[in-house]
């Protein structure tokens, strides 16, 4: 080891007391890479360049994309129709509201790429109907929290297109990666669902059965909400185009159906549009700070220490597993997005280092960080749910808490199967 | 993945210092002789001091190619020879961003040393697009000659702060890949073949019948898999490590253009040099230009025994007929404002004459 | 005073409310014309050279604005879980210093951009744009830190005249801007 600076505690040392004291993030990693190259002597013409050259990568298209996709599916308000579909398949069987609101998520899934817009959108109608229909409403606040983390599994995904970004690998195979765990931790939380119902004694009346003219409605009625999924999950297996455009051609989709249904009006347009740039611009500023502060990472030797450190374990199963408990560990403080910046050069190496495929890696973290959304102390995609529902977050946790199960399970299958992440991208020939 | 260079051992490298090249003090190490392994071995026994100067040195390519092989080549040569004065780490995959930014880095003083695609330099001295067009030139030398002889090209890029010890890398020449054979010009007709954003890959598409489609290289693979486009072109080694055979199976080695690799310094960090390690430097890129030259054609000879293996074909291609598509491509570009020089194409085929002649076939 | 300042305030306010829009509209734009693009590709087979460097163009400077405006609002993510557990004063304090971290960092960027914009001025234009890379790189980043910059000077005084604290901290209902 040579090339260790011990300066670098004093730049992460900074970094962490100012995000601890919300300045934002951006900011923080900013000034701390503002040391760095006062340290050393090196122009900040790095600030400009850095931030300038994140925007302008090609693949970044896709979020504003995905982002407005999300914001203005919730707008128009087609994603209820989802789960009144489901409702009326599911609604008899025991838990089958329960049920039905995890199957509604990874279908809204297949179309935003964000939780907290399942969470505060669909998560409303979802709540509102188990609570109606005579459900334990913390548990329903449950199910819809912890449900809404399938949203960055399932492609399109945030997460997925910043990954790709960081690590220079496909998007496109990002996202064929993330089909399958996604399918897997809605299947586990499913089965959850049933043992929780059956030895915790939760309230969840089944509700009437629904003629077969009821449900054949109410999915005619959902087939438009559900055109979205089905066009990028085409797009996605065929490559009719490239992430990019995918997130462009569901954004297109989504205005014209509006305008198709008649629930198109220039006052929604433009609040879908201004939520756009606010996510955009905090999403875009985060990610050119995050260069800055990589290049101190990178340069200063850290990823070597650090991927050294963790490999004089020579155990590789105990590694990952240190690994994830210090991802989740930091996905119950920090975004996810904030976490993949600063640590991409280092998990990047690790990943090198394991012989595991960047794709993987990326799916790993992704999922990782996800389950942080439901961990106190801040549990965003929970805090969301009472929030739009009423419901109270402290009695609301006992239940969430309880769907770390389900959603550990499909951690640990990511993490020593690659066939779980890697099947689907070697099927369709994006992985080799 | 890691700044390559380390020396976690105790004693220094043991090097003799015997036959030195005239003109070099003493105290430093003659590795002319030492290989690519010896250089790795001897290079993580150098000891570095508090004054070691730290040179980062760029790559966009991933370990194990041979372009990066040979950047880390260079790294543990140079380590070896000044023994400790310099530290050269070595960032491949990108890691010190992409080819555009490491391009920026070193004229912000942000790093020293990159290896690129000559071509790439562009940007900097519009008369390397030549170097890009389809069948300007007919073989790697005469490129060469013409790179020597246009001093606008050298005059741009010391403008630009850039100086180089070696650009006479040879890469393997680029061809043309596709779902279906390419015989001749007239059957890229309708074919999407993929270019990056650069208007001379566009114009050489256009004239050989294809539609070009821009795509990011990091979905090169993806699009021609699901069919977003038919096929493209890229150096033939590219086209066995980045597994574009699997979807296009069609390769024609028509050779439409020679690339070069190129190492070079940023100039203010050159300029602080004394003379005699400069010149130390350049012929450390004359010793890794002729390893680099050595082991590339072996390795093209290796992966396409491979590739038959692996059922692509080899189509036998008639070359004059897609010379014949863009005869009149140089005469339209240098009327455009792609080149620097007037009347550029003109000049070239007078120089590639002049070459002939000088080294007749 | 006060009353200037909170007039100075309602007006960037508007401004602010007209660029996020505009940069929406354009975001719109450059879905619409990659869309285009995909058609013409698909169904005649003629992608339109240039759209691929004008999309790029256009989200740079969509980045840039947005990066702006969402500072305005005070959409940036941050963490909340300590100092919102802090007294008034400590609170005060910290706001302080967020201003003049923001304002050195936004000072920086002035020159750092413009010394970016020159060295690409002379660079020519690529991908099929009759304008060089510049417009489209190291433009966005200068307007942007010099929005960024006005918007800093004007809420570190503010804060110091208004003492108000939705002038640098958001809404405190919301929980943060964090986007999972
Ligand atoms: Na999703
Ligand atoms: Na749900």
């Amino acid at each position: 080891m040579t090339s260790f600076d011990p300066m670098i505690l004093l730049y992460f040392g900074t970094f962490v007391v100012l995000i601890l004291l919300q300045i934002p993030i951006s900011y923080a990693m900013l000034f701390a890479s503002l040391e760095y190259l006062v340290v050393n002597h090196e122009s900040f013409i790095i600030f400009a360049q850095k931030t300038a050259n994140s925007f302008a990568d090609f693949n970044m298209l896709a979020l504003p994309a995905f982002l407005f996709v999300g914001c203005f599916m919730n707008e128009v308000g087609l994603t209820d129709r989802l789960f009144l579909m489901l409702e009326c398949w599911l609604g008899h069987l025991p838990g089958g509201l329960a049920h039905a609101n995890v199957l509604a998520s990874m279908l809204f899934a297949g179309m935003s790429g964000s939780a907290l817009a399942d969470a505060g959108g669909l998560g409303t109608i979802e709540v509102k109907a188990m609570s109606e229909a005579g459900y334990d409403k913390n548990f329903s606040i449950a199910v819809t929290a912890a449900s809404a983390g399938i949203g960055p599994i399932i492609p399109p995904s945030i997460n997925f297109v910043i990954w790709a970004f960081l690590s220079q690998t496909s998007t496109m195979a990002m996202f064929e990666a993330g089909y399958l765990p996604g399918a897997i931790m809605g299947i586990c939380m499913m089965v959850w669902i049933v043992i929780a119902m059956k030895t915790q004694n939760i309230k969840c009346p089944k509700s009437r059965r629904y003629t077969w003219r009821e449900r054949f409605f109410a999915t005619w009625k959902s087939l438009p909400a559900l055109g979205g999924p089905i066009i990028l999950i085409a797009g996605i297996t065929t490559g009719v185009f490239t992430p990019a455009e995918c997130g462009t051609v569901a954004a297109m989709y989504c205005v014209l159906l509006a305008i198709a249904i008649r629930r198109f009006n220039w006052a929604m347009f433009s609040k879908a549009l201004r939520a756009t740039i606010a996510s955009t611009g905090m999403v875009m500023c985060l990610c050119a700070s995050g260069m800055v502060f990589n290049w101190l990472i990178v340069t200063s030797g850290i990823t070597t220490v650090v991927t050294n450190a963790l490999m004089a374990l020579n155990n590789r199963i105990l590694i990952l597993l240190l690994l994830n408990c210090l991802l989740l560990f930091m996905g119950c403080f920090i975004g996810a997005m904030q976490i993949e910046i600063m640590m991409a050069p280092i998990l990047m190496n690790l990943a090198t280092a394991l012989g595991m495929s960047y794709i993987q890696m990326g799916v790993m973290v992704v999922l990782n960080i996800t389950i942080g959304i439901i961990t106190p102390p801040f549990a965003p995609a929970l805090f969301v749910t009472c929030k739009a529902t009423g419901g109270n977050f402290e009695s609301a946790l006992k239940y969430t808490i309880q769907f770390l199960i389900p959603l550990f399970i499909t951690l640990m299958l990511v993490a020593y199967v690659p066939q779980v992440t890697e099947f689907l991208p070697r099927l369709l020939g994006t992985l080799k | 993945k890691n700044p390559s260079s380390s020396a976690s051992g105790t004693s220094p490298g043991a090097i003799s210092s015997s036959s030195q090249p005239t003109g070099i003090s003493s105290s430093i190490v003659d590795v002319s002789s030492l290989s690519v392994e010896e250089a790795s071995k001897q290079a993580a026994n150098v000891q570095y001091g508090a004054d070691t100067k730290v040179v980062r040195f760029g790559n966009a390519g991933a370990l194990g190619e041979t372009g990066p092989t040979a950047c880390q080549y260079y790294c543990d040569l140079a380590n070896i020879a000044f023994n400790g004065k310099y530290r050269f780490d070595f960032y491949p995959s990108e890691q010190l961003g992409n080819e555009t930014t490491m391009l920026e880095n070193m004229q912000m003083g942000l790093q020293e040393v990159m290896m690129t695609t000559l071509s790439t330099m562009a940007t900097y001295s519009p008369d390397l697009n030549i170097l890009d067009m389809a069948f300007c030139f007919n073989s790697s030398e005469q490129a060469q000659y013409y790179i020597a002889q246009n001093e606008q090209i050298w005059k741009d890029l010391d403008d630009a702060g850039y100086v180089f010890v070696a650009y006479n890398l040879q890469r393997n020449p680029r061809m043309l890949f596709c779902t279906w054979p390419l015989e001749n010009a007239s059957d890229m007709k309708g074919m999407k073949y993929r270019i990056p954003n650069l208007p001379i890959f566009e114009a050489n598409a256009r004239a050989m019948g294809a539609t070009p489609v821009v795509t990011a290289y990091s979905e090169y693979t993806f699009a021609l898999m699901q069919g977003i486009v038919d096929g493209g072109d890229s150096a033939k080694d590219a086209y066995y490590s980045a597994g574009f055979y699997e979807s296009a199976p069609y390769a024609s080695e028509v050779d439409f253009a020679y690339p070069f690799e190129s190492i070079f310094f940023a100039k203010s960090f050159w300029d602080t040099l004394p003379a005699e390690d400069q010149e130390v430097f350049k012929s450390l890129g004359s010793q890794v230009e002729k390893y680099y030259n050595d082991t590339i054609k072996d390795e093209w000879a290796e992966m396409k025994t491979e590739l038959i293996d692996k059922g692509v074909t080899f189509v036998d291609c008639d070359r004059q007929s897609f010379i014949d598509a863009t005869s009149q491509l140089g005469y339209e570009l240098q009327e455009t404002d792609l080149f620097k020089t007037e009347k550029l194409y003109e000049k070239v085929l007078a120089w590639n004459a002049e070459f002939e002649k000088a080294n007749p076939a | 005073m006060k009353a200037g300042i909170r007039k100075i305030g309602a007006i960037l306010d508007c401004f602010n409310n007209a660029l996020e829009l505009l940069a929406g509209l354009s975001a719109f734009v450059m879905m619409a014309m990659l869309c285009f693009q995909v058609m013409m590709r698909y169904v005649f087979s003629n992608p339109i050279y240039g759209i691929d460097e004008a999309v790029i163009a256009i989200m740079v400077w969509v980045c840039a604005v947005g990066w702006a405006t969402v500072y305005w609002q005070n959409g940036h993510a941050i963490l909340e879980f300590i100092v919102k557990r802090m007294s008034q004063n400590a609170r005060r304090v910290i706001f302080h210093l967020t201003n003049a971290i923001v304002l050195l960092i936004s000072v920086l960027f002035v020159p750092a951009s413009c010394k970016l914009f020159k060295m690409q001025e002379h660079l020519r234009p690529i991908g099929g744009l009759p304008f060089g890379k510049a417009y489209y790189y190291a433009l966005p980043v200068v307007v942007m830190s010099i929005i960024v910059l006005i918007y800093c000077v004007y809420k570190t005084i503010a804060y110091i005249v208004l003492d108000d604290e939705s002038i640098v901290a958001p809404d405190a209902r919301e929980e943060g801007n964090i986007l999972d």
